[in-house]
This record gives structure tokens, sequence and C-alpha cells, in this order.
């Protein structure tokens, strides 16, 4: 019996032309992945700049079958739930259930059946993406050797347990309820679970990689601490984690499952849980006697609009009253909520829940559990009639098609502003939970109208016209998803404009300063055309409305013939009209200045460094001074400039040769105060080579006149650096000398030149700006003067001594707070509503001042300005002089959380810092230059925080470091440097392992003697002109410093890339006195270098501390310990009342696993 | 008022022709279309209704070209389909409300005049509140009635209203409809004689897609008259072909014998009868081809 079914169901199959089609799109889809990323179809495109990742690592191919793993799942309602529900859609159940047929082998041969053909879907698709990876002509910088066995691995240890569990759950889903979309339900639910584990459990990985539905966290668990090197070749290996993963979904899944499938019956009605009663009505008129020839009938437009009213409620109420809706609707809402406490408390600290947090990643997750709600509605409510069988009737009513058709459009569209609504409610309920009452209603009514309804409406009229197109629902809907997730995956690939994508667009960005900002428009521009479309759609939808019995497609080609009339025609006709001229226009406005390709990148730098590259060595002018005249027009979104650098030959030679850069996204032109000529010039990459009549003789100087202003702004283009509000232009507006700056690994050469600019030292620096009247314009320096010129307010800056070249300009509607430090005046120019953290900043100002001033010397300006800038411009600080601009963001951290670090205070004391370390020392141009600035300034930073808020958060701050540093190199594809040569771009090594390595050599130095060294130092080189300080010269003057004893750490730490694993093997105390207890025990240490070039092992010479903590955890005491090789026992006498033992309690050591740091007595 | 149905044809995509050349002139009263299963007699009705596109010919009622007037039509249409099915969980009473609004009774008032009507007339009006989904087959069909008569049509469509019905559920049911059968084209398809013989007054059997015969049930009797004989038979005779026989039907009598009616001129062997013939006698004559 089991084998009639088998077969039956595999047959049945077979015979549907829909399997060849998801066959075909699944193995399309597989090859194209694969072959697009390889780079098939266009090699230099496809090339990314910089890193190369390869595409067929086994990893890489774990990551495509996980991503392809959500795309199965659909197929699993599509094969299992329909191999179930056929019988009971069909009926035929009624004459089936009462044969004589055996349960088991009902549900197992169905069951095994449909199994198989997902099994087989999903094979089909390996093959897609495995014949991809042997195709000729791929990008060899790209291919990995082939390595076959991750196929089967991903196949075994996930796909296949993941697809047979959740086909038990789609199956026992459908079976109980009778109705496949319980098993769509499932999937649905299988994957907002997903997200909701991963939000919850993010703190606990390893639960998260037991929990995980898919194992795609579990495998992230185990890889990740791997090496990039490993990345790129290293198969995935069997792990226990993988087992308890699987093992926990199987036994959840039984434990679901098996009470449906064992409480099932061969019985015509099911046990239903609830029943709704109809509620009666009333008749107000008496039964007898009737006349009925006085009964209106009406028929007109207002009557049609009416019933068009009627209909759009009773699918709305009927939509929103499903269980399934609900449930999808309520996941959805409650992944946001985890999603918002997500977003608000990152690792570095905790935000305040703004609108924009809110309606940025939360929302946008949520709006796509909406559309899919879109997808599985605007099917359900077209099938509706069909579905229960009244659709004779219905389908002969005097309703016009497009009232149907504009009701179900108007109920969608009323279904997903309710779902908005409820994520709108969501937000402001958690925004009031966090004590945050600052609601901007306006702001998420626009998030609303124009980021989230538009883009959800054009997709539920697509829909509507799909579900008609193909009037069946399972395939539509897989061609719905088809297209979202197609249509997201091809923008990803960057290879056609993303607005000619249907309904594609990166979502907008919000500033406190500027709302959407002039993006707002090109948006809504985008929107719109892809709205007209829609709505063309709508009435193609129309002409292809079915109303009698099921049609075959020359029946519906011959029914659009004798439906269409000329007049039908005008609209869509216009609509294409208007759409293929926007999207004319906007191919037109997107090439006048689109981005260029990589591809086009690649050539345009390939050409001007053949041209220009042999230049390279030429000696050039040095820059002494600049005096610039800045006028913002913030409205027109535009600046223009004037300046004048002072230049000097500072070398031994002549210099009859400049090379200049000027600003690329600005037009300048330039004079000089003597004779020259162009020699060649670069106008794509602005570059210039120029002859000096008169060679520039050593120690000469020469005047250099320029213009700037921004390129003209084009529809799609605007200049970032110029907004309504909160302008910030940098220094890389003015013309520089020199073929464009390298980071030089030939120390004698990098010593000549500071690592942020070649062509300057210190420069006097000298500021007029303009800007309209309600605005503050800011330039580094002090104020000098303030006036109002033809209705334009002018500000005067002017350094009070030389610095660095590195400068910014603002304008902005700022609000002003002032303080005071000793006689340094301190000023915060923020937005008015941002003034939530204003006093944290000016006390980091402050305890920075303090401390830097005792050890390192004083503040060389008068004041200090912080001004916020906005957020689309970048999330970090700097300081530029004595302005010290910060983002938006760092400006609306929440200082409540006592268990984050205070962001405010530590920006403004870390960029406060780089006073003395960065603008007073400044390292030279060669690797490992942050060190000298990040480093030490983040371990300053530190000892700052640890005087402003007690050790016990210093050692918070210290772990936040540690996260840092191990975040950084683990998610990075690239080998790590050690910190004596990290590279600007290494972050998280220079501030996470910088501050680190410092705190840990001078712990175990005498109190201060850390600071008075690097003070040492500092004094040396302190604004001094050529050569600068290079890490290696500094890392030998500490060495020369530093006692014997931790020469070793100096080396593992600054000059190589050890991580360390301390463990307690045992521990046991014992009663030695009665005020004494003796402890013994056992740790291992390893220490492994995480630079596979270099095979030596490690030597083990180290100071490893221990920490005791009695019944109130309050520590008891900590003694050091040398060790000397991997095992190691030790015993101590301890005062009595100690509870645990930790190893490393004050987090010295570069260590990933700390849980086997501890021993509980 | 009459429906004119000219040369209609259709073709399934499977290659079934389901209707082939249909011409009919229907009048005022009650028509019956009388075939075995598959005769087209569906296709027909739906054709009728507007729910299914002929490949050929035209229908008009009166003036009214109804395929391509479809809107105007069917605000005089009413049509109960061989099967169909309803909402969950409504009542008979939001359901027949909620038709009437989409039929165009747009005042609350005439809509409760005209429910409680229909519920009136269907007998329905005791199990108004009643969920739909759990009638029985005749309340169903009552039911499907009633959803019918809300806008007073003109031409009433039944597609085999009666299969599956009790006997005392029939009655009823084809009360009902002569009721309202009067003043309007009824059609009304079934495989089952008696339906005809007790409401209709005007006939046509159909097959294979062709109208075979049209006429009234008068003059079909007049038609057969004489021409029937009965008599008995062993099972073996009666296993020749019909068209040498003329065999239109046989039972079993009490006695277990087998008794034959047959059609002909004269009798067709020693021991047959003339016997009286009924609509029965007419229906298979005309479908076994010995009526022309």
């Amino acid at each position: 019996m089991f084998k009639t079914i088998f077969f039956y169901e595999i047959k049945y199959a077979l015979r549907q032309p829909a399997f060849y089609v998801y066959a075909f799109v699944l193995v399309a889809l597989g090859f194209i992945t694969m072959a697009g990323t390889a780079g098939f179809f266009d090699p230099a495109a496809a090339t990314d700049q910089g890193v190369q990742n390869l595409v067929n690592t086994p990893l890489a191919i774990y990551e495509i079958f996980f991503m392809a793993n959500k795309l199965f799942l659909f197929l699993l309602p599509l094969f299992i739930g329909q191999g179930l529900y056929k019988d009971y859609q069909s009926r035929m159940y009624l004459i089936l259930y009462s044969f004589p047929l055996r349960k088991n082998a009902y549900l197992i041969g169905k069951f095994i059946a449909s199994f198989l053909l997902v099994i087989g879907m999903v094979l089909i698709t390996m093959l897609g993406v495995w014949v991809a990876e042997h195709l000729p002509g791929l990008d060899p910088q790209k291919m990995a050797p082939a390595q076959p066995l991750a196929y089967v691995h991903v196949f075994l240890w996930f796909l296949l347990p993941n697809l047979l569990l959740h086909g038990i759950l789609v199956f026992g889903a459908v079976l109980c309820s009778r109705n496949i979309l319980a098993g769509f339900g499932v999937v649905i639910g299988l994957i907002v679970l997903q997200s909701i584990v991963e939000n919850t459990l993010s703190a606990h990985p390893e639960w998260l990689a037991i929990a995980d539905p898919f194992g795609e966290n579990t495998v992230r668990y185990i890889t990740q601490y791997w090496t990039a090197e490993e990345r790129q070749w290293r198969p995935i290996p069997g792990n226990a984690l993988i087992f308890w993963n699987r093992l926990f979904w199987s036994v959840l899944t039984l434990f679901m499952a098996v009470p449906v499938i064992a409480g099932f019956r061969f019985v015509q009605f099911n046990k239903t849980i609830w029943r709704s009663k109809s509620k009666p009505r009333s008749f107000s008129e008496p039964r007898h006697p009737i006349n009925l020839a006085d009964i209106q009938y009406r028929f007109g437009i207002k009557e049609q609009l009416k019933i068009g009213i009627i209909l759009t409620f009773r699918a709305f109420l009927y939509t929103i009253s499903q269980p399934l809706f609900l449930s999808i609707s309520g996941l959805g809402l409650l992944s946001m909520i985890f999603l918002l406490n997500r977003v608000t408390q990152q690792e570095d600290a905790t935000y305040l829940p703004v609108t924009q947090l809110i309606m940025g990643a939360p929302m946008l997750i949520y709006s796509n559990i909406i559309l899919l709600l879109t997808f599985l509605y605007a099917g359900i409510l077209l099938f509706r009639e069909r579905n229960a069988g009244i659709h004779p009737l219905t389908d002969l009513l005097p309703v016009k098609n497009h009232v149907f058709l504009l009701s179900m459009a108007t109920a969608i569209l009323l279904v997903q502003g309710l779902l908005l609504a409820f994520g709108m409610a969501t937000g402001i309920l958690f925004q009031m939970s966090q004590g945050f009452y600052e609601l901007e209603i306006a702001t998420y009514s626009q998030y609303v109208l124009f980021q989230y309804l538009p883009g959800l409406a054009i997709w539920g009229f697509a829909s509507l016209f799909v579900y008609t197109l193909v009037p069946r629902f399972y395939p539509s809907l897989f061609i719905l998803l088809l297209g979202w997730l197609g249509f997201g995956l091809v923008a990803g690939m960057n290879i056609v404009p993303t607005f000619l994508l249907f309904n594609q667009q990166e979502p907008l960005s919000y500033s406190g300063f500027y709302g959407f900002g002039a993006a707002l428009k090109p948006f809504l521009y985008i929107k719109l055309f892809w709205f007209v479309f829609s709505i063309f759609l709508l009435f193609i939808t129309h002409l292809l409305w079915v109303r009698g019995t099921s049609q075959s497609a020359l029946e519906r080609g011959r029914l659009l013939k004798k439906r269409t009339r000329i007049t039908d025609l005008i609209a869509p006709i216009l609509l294409s009209l208007i759409f293929v001229g926007a999207g004319m226009d906007l191919y037109k406005k997107h090439t006048a200045n689109a981005a260029l390709t990589p591809n086009a990148l690649t050539k345009k730098n390939a050409r001007f460094q053949h041209k220009f590259s042999r230049y390279k060595d030429r000696k050039q002018p040095t820059i002494l001074s600049l005096k610039v005249a800045l006028d913002f027009f913030p409205e027109e979104q535009k600046f223009s400039a004037e300046g004048r650098y002072i230049l000097q030959n500072q070398t031994q030679q002549p210099i009859d040769t400049l090379l200049i850069k000027m600003g690329f996204d600005e037009t300048s032109t330039f004079t000089l105060s003597d004779a020259y000529e162009l020699l060649q010039a670069d106008e794509k990459a602005q570059f210039y080579m120029i002859k000096l009549s008169n060679p520039l003789a050593p120690g000469e100087q020469l005047k250099m006149d320029f213009t700037i202003c921004n390129k003209p702004n084009t529809f799609f283009e605007k200049y970032p650096g110029v907004v309504s509000n909160g302008s910030f232009l940098k220094q890389d507006i003015f013309p520089r000398f020199g073929y464009p700056n390298e980071m030089l690994t030939d120390t004698s050469l990098a010593k000549q030149v500071n690592y942020q600019a070649t062509d300057a030292h210190l420069v006097d620096f000298e500021a007029t700006l303009s800007t309209v009247p309600d605005q503050i314009a800011l330039a580094p320096g002090t104020l000098q003067k303030k006036w109002i010129e033809k209705g334009r307010v002018y500000f005067h800056y002017k350094t009070e001594a030389p610095v660095k070249f590195a400068f910014s300009f603002h304008s902005g509607a700022y609000t002003h707070y002032k303080t005071q430090w000793q006689h340094t005046h301190i000023h915060i120019y923020s937005l008015p509503q941002h003034g939530f953290n204003l006093t944290q900043m000016s006390e980091g100002l402050k305890a920075a001042l303090a401390f830097n001033t005792k050890y390192f010397g004083p503040f060389l300006h008068k004041e200090i300005s912080i001004v916020e800038f906005p957020s689309a411009q970048g999330s970090y600080a700097t300081l530029f002089g004595n302005l010290m601009p910060i983002s938006e963001t760092r400006f609306l951290a929440n200082t409540r959380d006592t268990l984050k670090i205070n962001l405010p205070f530590y920006v403004a004391a870390h960029e406060l810092t780089h006073h003395w370390w960065g603008n007073q020392l400044m390292p030279a141009n060669t690797a490992g230059a942050t060190m000298l600035t990040e480093s030490i300034t983040e371990y300053i930073s530190l000892k700052i925080y640890a005087r402003q808020f007690g050790q016990k958060k210093a050692t918070l701050f210290l772990q936040k470091q540690h996260q840092r540093y191990f975040g950084g190199i683990l998610a990075s594809q690239k080998a790590e440097s050690p910190l004596s040569e990290v590279l600007p771009e290494e972050s998280d090594i220079a501030y996470g392992k910088g501050a680190i390595a410092f705190y840990a050599l001078f712990h175990y130095t005498k109190p201060d003697s850390g600071e008075i060294w690097l003070n040492d130092f500092l004094q040396e080189h302190r604004k001094k002109a050529p050569p600068y300080p290079t890490p290696s010269a500094f890392l030998g003057y500490l060495k020369n410093k530093i006692p014997l004893h931790l020469q070793p750490f100096l080396e593992d730490y600054f000059h190589k890339t050890i991580v360390w694993n301390i463990k307690i093997d045992s521990a046991y105390l014992e009663k030695k006195t009665d005020l004494k207890d003796q402890l013994q025990g056992k740790i291992t240490l390893t220490k492994t270098n995480r630079n596979h070039k270099d095979s030596s092992k490690p030597a083990i010479a180290d100071w490893v501390e221990i920490a005791g903590y009695n019944k109130q955890d309050a520590l008891v005491f900590t003694k050091k310990i040398w060790l000397q090789k991997e095992h190691t026992a030790f015993q101590m006498e301890l005062p009595v009342g100690v509870k645990k033992i930790v190893i490393d309690p004050n987090l010295l050591l570069l260590e990933i696993n700390r849980k086997d740091n501890l021993w509980y007595f | 008022m009459e429906l004119a149905i000219q040369q209609i044809e259709k073709k399934y995509p499977n290659g079934v022709k389901a209707l082939d050349g249909i011409n009919l002139q229907i009048g005022k009263g009650m028509f019956g279309l009388l075939g075995p299963n598959g005769a087209g007699k569906s296709s027909l009705m739906r054709t009728i209704a507007t729910l299914q596109e002929p490949d050929k010919g035209t229908i008009h009622f009166d003036e009214m070209d109804i395929l391509q007037q479809q809107f105007a039509f069917r605000k005089m249409l009413g049509y109960l389909p061989q099967e169909f099915g309803v909402y969950p969980h409504s009542s008979a009473e939001d359901l027949l409300h909620y038709f009437a609004r989409l039929k165009g009774i747009s005042a609350k008032k005439d809509r409760n005049r005209m429910v409680a009507y229909v519920l009136e007339i269907t007998n329905l009006y005791d199990d108004r509140k009643k969920q739909v989904i759990g009638y029985s087959g005749g309340m169903k069909q009552r039911f499907g009635i009633a959803q019918l008569l809300l806008n007073q049509p003109k031409v009433l469509i039944v597609d085999e209203p009666t299969a599956g019905l009790d006997p005392a559920e029939r009655t009823r049911f084809l009360n009902v409809i002569r009721r309202i059968g009067h003043d309007n084209i009824v059609i009304f398809s079934t495989h089952i004689v008696e339906d005809i013989r007790d409401i209709c007054h005007s006939v046509a059997i159909m097959n294979k897609g062709k109208i075979l015969q049209h006429t009234t049930t008068e003059e079909a009797l007049k038609k057969i008259e004489g021409k029937v004989w009965a008599g008995y038979m062993l099972p073996e005779e009666t296993e020749q072909p019909k068209s040498a026989l003329r065999l239109i039907s046989n039972s079993y009598d009490t006695s277990n014998q087998l008794v034959a009616r047959v059609y002909g001129e004269s009798a067709p062997g020693a021991g047959f009868q003339q016997v009286p013939a009924d609509l029965e006698d007419y229906y298979f004559s005309c479908l076994y081809g010995f009526l022309q």
C-alpha cells in the first residue's frame, strides 16, 4: 500500500508542468549565483577593489546554500503541503478515507514521496552551482581549488536535516489544519523565529549555535575564530555543536509533530479548536405580505463606488481576522521589538531610541514581513471566492470587474497601512518604555509615507497582476518571491542601475539636521516611476480579470481581445508612455554624473598610474600657510572659496616641477605668483603637472592663489558637503602637492613626511567664512570677528599657533553650549533637539584636559569647540586643531545605561587627547603610524575613564576593547598586522589591541611610569620638523625603558600577532590556619601566533595574575605568577573565605575564551 | 420576452466539443433541458449565464446581445449552478444581505424586505440564522434559489437542481420553481425526466453537444403515442444492440421477470402489448435515435 501511494505521488508530481518550471528556475538560480559572483558575466565589473574574496571556498559554498535554504523552505508547502492538501482540496479525501488504508502507509507514503521531490529540487540547485564552479572563463582570482566535499557536507549536515525536520512541521501543520496555508505559516514562522533567536541570544553565541533552526549560527560559531587565511581553504569540521543543534531541533520537531500525526484519523471532519458564531440579525419588517414592485435597484457609478467600499472593507476585515495573518504579523512585531533592543543596545554603547533608529533597520525588517503578508494575502483575497466555491454566484453579480479589482487593491493598501501603523505604535511604545518622550510623529509619518508604504503598495499591485496573470496560488506566490529575492540579488551585483530594477531602492537616510534632505526628491521620483508602472499593471490586470470558469490561455487571449476596446487602452498607453518617458529621463539624469563603475574606475586608476607614477619621487614644496575665504550657500547646496597658500622649497635642491592634485568633487582654478606652463593634465583625476619658468630655489617661497566651488548639483547627485543644515567640508577640497599619498615602508623616506599630510608640516591657518544669517559657520582657530554684510553673516577664525594640515568648515543652525575648564573655553555647537549629552561631552573634555595637561604639557589653544555633523557624513569624531567635529549618532547615545561605556564622555576625551598624540606628536608616514596616535590615545582615554568612573568601569572599557579587537580580526578577510605595522584601515587593532597592549605593558611597571615615558618621547618629538618619529623608533625607545622581564611582553603584543589561551585545569583549597588557606592548582597556557607565515612556536614567558573573590564577590587577593611552560602547577597561601578564583582578572591577555579562567569552590 | 440562441459552439482545450451548433428559441415559462450526463447541458447553461465564452454564435435576450452586454444582462439574470460553495461562518441571512447589496439594492429597507421575501418563498425563514455551510442538500439548493431571486431576474437558469434531493425536498423545491417561473424565462436543466414532466411546458433534449428535439411536453407525448410496446424478455436478449431491438428501457417486475419497453410502429413480436407512452419513453427514443 505504501508503494502504491508513494509511486502515485511521485508520478503525479512529475506530470505537473510546474515541477519542471521550479526545477529550471532553481538550477538557473544556482548557476547564476555562482557564475555571477565568480565574474563569468562581467569579469572586470565583478572584481572588487582591494580584497579578493574567493567565491567557492567551503565557507562560501555553505553561505550560498544557507541562503538557498530559505528558498527551499518555500518548497515544503509547495510539495509536502500540497501532496496532502490536494486530497482535501479536491475533496478526494471523502472517498479515500473510506478505503481500508493504513494510516502510516498513507502518511509516510505521502511524506516520503514529496520530501524526495524537495530533495530532488535541492540537488538540482546544487548541480547548478557545481556546474558554474567548473565553467571555463571564471575570474581565477576568485576561485579556490574545488572542494566537492563541501557540497556533501552542507547537504548532509544541514540541508537534508533542515528540510526533513521543517518538512515534518509543515506536514503536521497541513494535516492538522487541512489547509495548506498553515504550512506556509510554519515556513514564515521559522524565518521569523531565527531572527528572534538571533536577537535574543546574540550575547550567548553557543546557545544561539544550538537554537538556530537552520544551523547557520552553528557554522558561524564554529568558524568565528578562523583567520582570513583559513577562511580561504578550510573545510567546515564536524563539531559536537552541529550534533547538538540537530538533536535539539529533532527533539523539538518530534515533540510538536508527533501528537498531531498520532492524533490523525481518517475522519471527515477535523476537530476544531474554535467555532465562530454568526451574529443573528433581526428583521425590522413583518413577514407578510411583501410587495416587491417598488424595490429600487441601482447600478450607477455612485452605487458601484459604494459597493467598492463595501467590498474593500469586507476584504480588509477578512484579512485581518485570519489566524495566519494575525500570527505572522504578531511574529513580525515581536521580531521588530527584539531588533529595537538590538539597535539601541549596541556593543560600543546604548543609543537613545530616536525615530530614525526605530524606523531604520527594525522597521525595514518588519516591512519585509508586511511584504510577505502582501504576497500571501493578495492571492488569498483574489482566490477567496474560488476557494470557497462561491464564485459561480459572485462572478455573476452585476458588479464591474474594476470594482472588484480596485476594492482588493485598496484593501491591500489598508492592510499595509494598518501594519505600518502597528509598527509605528510599537516604536512609540518602545520609546516610552525607555523613558524617551521626544516623539516625532511627523518624522514617523514621513518614513511611512515616503519610504515604506509606496514600495509596499507597488508590490501589492504587482501581486494582483501576477495572481491574475497566472491564476494559480502557489506558482504565483513563487514567482513573486523569486522576483523579490531576484531583483534584490541583481541590485546587489551592481550590474545595472538599481532604479531600473523593479521597485528596488536604497532606503532613505535621515538626519536630525535636514530630515531626508535632498535625497528625498529623487527617491520619490523613482518610487513614482514604479508606481506608474504598477498602476499600468493594474490596468492590464483589469483586462485579464478572470470571471467565470477557468480558461485556457487561448480563451483568455480571445477574451482579452474582445474585452479590450480602444477606450480601455488610452490609460495604459498613456501610463506606459509616462513610464518610458520617466525611465529615459531617469536614465539621462543617472548618467549625467553617475558614479564610475568598478570597471571604469580600475581603468581610470590604471591610466593615471601609468601616466604619473614615474613622478612619485619628485620633491615638492611644503605648504607654510593657508588663508581662505569660504562662502556657504546651504539652500542651494553650494559653496565657493578663494584661498592662498604660501609654499616653500624645504628641500636641498631647486624644484621646477609641481604635481598638483585638485579636489575630486570640486571645480578649482589656481594661479601662481611666478610664471609656469602646464606639462600634463588628467582632467578626470583632477591632476596637473606644471613646470615653473624659474625653478624654486631651496628656501625660496611661492604664492598660490586658488578658487574652489562644488561641481554643479544634478538631480541624483548633490554635493554632499553642503546641505541645508549641517554643512561639513574638510581639507580635501584644497589643492595638494605630489603624487597621491601612499603608506611607505622605507622608513628613511617615510620619516620625511608625516602620515596625514605629505606636503605640509605645521601651517598657519586663517579662514573667513560666510553663511546665511540663521546659521553659524565654524572653522579651526579662535573667532577674531563676526559681522553681517549684505544679508550674510561672516566669521573670521585664526589659529594662535601653527597646526597640522587638517581642517574642517561647518555651517548649521546650532545651539551653543558654553562652559570652561580653568582658562580654556569649551563650546559645543549642536542641534537644539540633540542636547542630551552635552554635559557628558564637556565632562569628557575637562577630564582629558586635566589628565593630559598634567602629564603631557599645556593645551595650546584658548578654546576648544565641539561641532555636531550629520550622520550621512559618517559616525566618527575627529579633531582639527581646536575644532572637534562629532557625528550626530554620537550625540544620541543613551548614557543612562550604566552597563555600557559613557560614549559622549569617552569620545570627547579620546579626541581631545589627540591634541597631544596626533597633533603635537605627528608620526612618520609609515605602517604602524596609528599605533602612535590611536593606540596611545585609546590607552590614555582608558586611564581618563578609570579616573572619572573608577576601576570597575574601566574594566568594562577594556572588555569592549577585547570585543573590538576580536570582532575586527575575526570578521576581517585579510591577514592581521602586528601592532607595530598596523595599517590605517585596521582600526580594531590600533584601538582595541593597542589600548590593551599599552595597558598590559604599563600594568606591571610603577604607577605613572608609563605616562612619564610617553611624555619623554612626546617632548622629544613634539611639533618638530622632519624626521618624524616612527613606530620602530618608539618601540626601540620603550624597550630601553621597560624592565627586562617585560621584554617578551613587548615582543608578543607589539611585534607579533599572539593570542593567549589560559585555563585552570584544577584547583583546590586546603585549610592551613584559621586565617589562611592553601591553594593548589594547575593551569595550562597556550599561545597561538595568528600569522601563518611565522611557524615558530611562541615562547612562554608570561606574567599571569590570579585574583580571589569571597562570597559577596568582593576582591580578596591578587597575585601574579610567572609562567614559563605550557602546564604549570602552582600553590599559594590565601586569606580564608575565597569562593572563586579568576585568572587574568584585569583582562591583560588577549584571550578569546575566558570561560575556563574561573574556578569556584 | 425571448431568449434566442444561435449557432453556439464551444470546444474545450482537451478536444471535447461541448456545444455543437446549438440553436434554441426560449420563451416565457418553464423550459426544461433534458440530457444525460456529459451532454453539454451545463456548458450551455454557463454560456447563457455569461460565465463562459462560446467559440462561436450569438445569444440575444430580446434585443440585447448578452455576449456583448454582459453587465446589463447580469442585472436581470438569476443563476443556480449545479454546484456552489459558500463562505464559511456566514448565515443565510448575512450572505443574502451581502448579495442583495451587490445586486444593487442599496436601500437598507428594501434589502430587508427583499431578503425576508426570498427567505419566505424558499421556506428558509426559520433557518435564516444558521450557517449555510451546515445546511442539508435541499436547504442549500433553496438558498441558491433565494440568492437568485434577489434581483427579481427575468431569466433564471437552474442547473440540475434536484440531483441528490430526497423526494420531499424535491417536491418543495419544484414548487418554489413553479411559483416563480410564471412570468419569466426559466431554463431548467436535468437528467431526471420526472422533473420536466412535473413543471415544464417546453422541453429540449440534448446529447453530445447537440439539441436533438425541442418541443412542448404535450407534443412530445403525442409524437410517441401508440409506438411503445411492453413485453417480457430474457436478459440475454436485451444485450443485443438497442438500435436493432429499438429497446427504450427495461425493468424487472415483482415476479423478477424482465419487462422491456420497445419502440415500434407495430408490435415487435409475440407477447408485446401496446402501452401508454410517457415522457421518459420519448426522451430515450430521442436519445437512441428512434425518433427523428
